[in-house]
């Protein structure tokens, strides 16, 4: 499995992304140091990396790639999407993903369908 | 050099002016020159909670429009030396507020060398807000432990670091503090309200402080007496606290434990 | 306040209220004098005054002023409006 591609000029922040904002990492990654609020939308065209809580938004391969991931320390958000399919989770997160570090990754199902994975991600 | 701190907060009614007269209050009684300025735009505030709503004759929009000058409008504080408020205007024309004249304001109170000017923001995110944060230095931001004032504080934290004169020149960002007030240690213990630690986890700025929910808060405004001059009460001792914090001071965080009271108490009252 | 207190009653609870109610007497009567002071209204009327009487005589919308004064005991509307030359006098039909 090809890992995603970084691309160049990846998009930095350094401080949390607050609730009513909004982020869109054109052509690129985009990392997020201090997490992401309740109500904050972060959109890249390539993958998202949050350092810190992830409550908020995250769209990843808004343009379509299909390879995009999203990567947080801390898995709580309101929405996942890569390149257009998504996930909320109004009835809540299950136990074994919620609060710990996950990614959200596209994985080929059996019927050639592209399903959202959430999987925990083992860091230490 | 001048510091000029704004006390937001997003939501009503968190006690943004409880907090900017009693932290002003403060700054001065360690003998800090300061300006108090009310920000509301139509609302006046201020000028009740301070005491001083009988020597109200020239506001801050009169000043910005030149009907009056900065010496006629500020009214010195009769409770404690070196402490000067700038009361609100009650006109319902949000324009009367512009940036420039803001800035000359505060330009003009640099130069009158006060120390601290701590500008009073009213509620939302509407344009008073806004000039309230745009010249500021520092933040104090105001948040009860209840969900839409943490969301509130969220969101002005956002607009902080984005609407901000510091922010657009992109020079050091505002340096923000959280003020958690309305605290009730007991119902905290009860697991009925959030503790001051969600709080913090929730909003990831530094703590400055926790002002416990306290009856001496009402008593100070009904008199025009800001709190922090109340003898032996816990909501005055935790303002004295906050102001140490601020000026670099360690305060252990008081006012933040539940002590189940003894039998006696329970049975007698306390 | 100790339960001796709340058992004879306390006279501490009215003071700081009955305060707040007498500062407050003042100052909302002063609130209301400023607001009687500028009615609303007046900024639509000249609009309205301008319009009704262009439809009779041509003027321009600054050459209508209105103004509400308090003289003595009653209060007078004064509606002031300079007339054009007797020759531009004719208003659009």
């Amino acid at each position: 499995m090809t890992p995603a591609a970084p691309a160049a000029n990846t998009m930095i922040i350094e401080r949390p992304l607050r609730s009513g904002q909004q982020i869109y990492a054109r052509g690129s990654d985009v990392v997020i140091l201090g997490g992401v609020s309740n109500g904050a939308e972060v959109i890249a065209d390539g993958s998202i990396h949050c350092y810190g809580p992830l409550r908020g938004r995250a769209l990843a391969g808004a343009q379509g790639n299909t390879a995009a991931r999203i990567i947080t320390t801390c898995f709580a958000p309101e929405l996942v999407s890569i390149a257009g399919v998504y996930r909320t989770f109004e009835r809540g997160i299950t136990a074994n993903l919620a609060g710990k570090p996950a990614h959200a990754v596209l994985r080929a199902s059996g019927s050639g369908q592209q399903t959202l994975n959430i999987e925990t991600l083992q860091l230490d | 050099m001048t510091r000029v701190i704004v006390v937001t907060s997003g939501k009503g009614g968190v006690g943004k002016t409880t907090s900017s007269a009693s932290f002003a209050s403060g700054l001065a009684l360690r003998g800090f020159k300061t300006a108090v300025i009310d920000f509301d735009v139509g609302l006046r505030n201020l000028d009740l909670i301070m005491g001083c709503e009988r020597r109200v004759v020239y506001d801050f929009v009169n000043v910005i429009s030149g009907d009056a000058n900065l010496h006629q409008a500020l009214i010195k504080d009769r409770h404690c030396e070196n402490l000067f408020v700038l009361p609100a205007s009650q006109t319902r024309d949000k324009d009367a507020l512009t940036e420039e004249g803001v800035e000359k304001i505060l330009n003009d109170l640099k130069h009158m060398g006060f120390d601290y000017i701590v500008c009073d923001s009213p509620a939302g995110i509407e344009h008073g807000a806004i000039m309230a944060l745009t010249f500021a230095d520092e933040a104090i931001v105001v948040t009860n432990p209840e969900v839409s004032s943490i969301r509130d504080s969220d969101r002005i934290l956002g607009i902080l670091q984005s609407k901000s004169r510091r922010a657009r020149d992109g020079q050091e960002p505002v340096k923000e503090h959280l003020l958690i007030t309305r605290y009730s240690a007991k119902r905290v213990d009860e697991g009925e309200m959030l503790s001051y630690k969600d709080v913090q986890e929730l909003l990831r700025v530094p703590l400055i402080g926790v002002i416990p929910e306290s009856e001496s808060v009402l008593q100070a405004s009904n008199a025009g007496t800001p709190v922090i001059h109340t003898k032996e009460e816990d909501a005055a001792a935790a303002y004295q606290d906050v102001v140490a914090r601020f000026l670099g001071e360690e305060r252990e965080l008081r006012f933040v434990n539940f002590e189940k009271p003894g039998i006696f108490k329970r049975l007698f009252g306390g | 306040m100790s339960w001796l207190e709340k058992f004879f009653g306390s006279n501490q609870q009215p003071k700081s209220a009955s305060l707040a109610k007498e500062r407050l007497t003042l100052v909302i009567a002063h609130q209301r004098d400023a607001e009687d002071n500028t009615p609303d209204f007046l900024p639509a009327l000249q609009k309205d005054l301008v319009a009704v009487i262009s439809k009779y005589i041509k003027i321009n919308p600054d050459d209508i002023r209105v103004q509400m004064e308090k003289k003595g005991n009653y209060e007078v509307l004064e509606v002031n409006i300079v007339m054009p030359e007797p020759g531009a006098r004719k208003a659009n039909a």
